[in-house]
């Protein structure tokens, strides 16, 4: 189907303004150890005028370990979700699903035990949140790397149910804290007018 | 009160076949940054390195394609002699309490798709952005762009 960008004009047509369509809308640099991340009454403040959202994070926790990973849920909700991840660690490919967990599998970041100043990286893709007929579903790509042990992985998500979604929650699947210095922002994408 | 993020910070087409290129002088004015490169280099297969603030080493990284995984000492971009791009995510750049990590994709659709993840291991903000493989050019037409990201 094509879509006219307005160069041929005709009768009742009206031409498209260019209109932003990538906003940064919340941030949270965490200033202390926090055991969850939260952005809460996304309808009402952004239902109006996004179709998409984007969350681009660099995150460490205090967990015991090298490694942990971040947990991603859609208004508080601990259950009803499912994954899937493809993912490079060092000389080794491998894929993994779940069909029903207590939280989407985000990324890989690093723990209290990995080098210092290293954070996991990751950008989420929130795909249609606030429709309500359809499931959520989200894509992320992310990267670890800690003295011999290195990812990079792809992880798609579905949120089980067409519940719009008002609040982003963010925890460690370990049941760490997240130390001061992660952050964690969030983006708005419009569609197509 | 929302922000307009992705500013658009530099762009160059290439005229003219180069080894390097250079985005120097990045404000700190932003979180991370985004680069985007799209085009063919004279080599196919060939790895563009990208480097921050000069620095050849103190990198690691991760890739993955459709047949293998690997670490590398080196956070590089492939190119393609066909048509090839790729976005390269460089979070939190401006920061001074944070190594920057660095995500990829990477695709030459008529070869490879790739993904990739690399860590400088400086805390110091990123002030340029060097992509460059000595003795091999990307090719006249190449387009690389930059952008910043608020957050």
């Amino acid at each position: 189907m094509a879509l006219s960008m307005g160069l041929l004009g005709g009768a009742g047509f009206v031409a498209p303004v260019a209109v932003p369509a990538f906003d940064l809308l919340e941030t949270q640099v965490l200033t202390g150890n926090q055991s969850s991340v939260n952005f809460t009454g996304l309808i009402a403040k952004y239902a109006s005028e996004y179709q998409h959202l984007q969350l681009r994070s660099a995150v460490r926790s205090n967990r015991g370990s090298t490694v942990d990973s971040v947990g991603l849920r859609f208004n508080g909700a601990s259950s009803g979700y499912a994954f899937h991840v493809l993912r490079g660690l060092n000389t080794t490919r491998t894929s993994y699903n779940s069909l029903s967990e207590s939280s989407l599998q985000d990324n890989t970041i690093c723990g209290n035990n990995g080098a210092a100043n290293n954070f996991g990286a990751a950008v989420t893709d929130i795909l249609d949140p606030f429709s309500s007929d359809k499931m959520t579903t989200t894509r992320c790509l992310d990267g670890w790397m800690d003295p011999g042990e290195n990812i990079i992985a792809f992880h798609s998500g579905v949120y089980l149910t067409t519940t719009p979604v008002d609040s982003i929650n963010l925890v460690s699947r370990a049941g760490a804290s997240f130390v001061a210095g992660s952050r964690f922002s969030i983006y708005g994408v419009r569609g197509g007018a | 009160m929302v922000t307009q993020t992705h500013i658009s910070l530099a762009t160059v087409t290439l005229t003219s076949a180069d080894s390097e290129i250079v985005f120097s002088s990045i404000p700190a004015t932003y979180r991370d940054l985004i680069l985007v490169v799209a085009g063919t280099s004279n080599s196919a297969g060939r790895a563009f390195f990208v480097e921050l603030n000069g620095d050849t080493g103190n990198q690691v990284a991760q890739y993955i394609n459709q047949s293998s995984a690997y670490s590398d000492t080196d956070f590089y971009i492939i190119s393609n002699t066909t048509e090839f791009n790729a976005i390269v995510q460089i979070m939190d750049y401006s920061a001074t309490n944070k190594h920057k990590v660095m995500l990829l994709r990477n695709s030459s659709a008529d070869t490879d798709s790739w993904a990739g993840a690399g860590r400088w291991t400086s805390t110091a903000a990123v002030n340029s952005v060097r992509i460059t493989r000595a003795g091999y050019n990307l090719q006249t037409g190449t387009r690389l762009s930059l952008y910043g990201v608020h957050a």
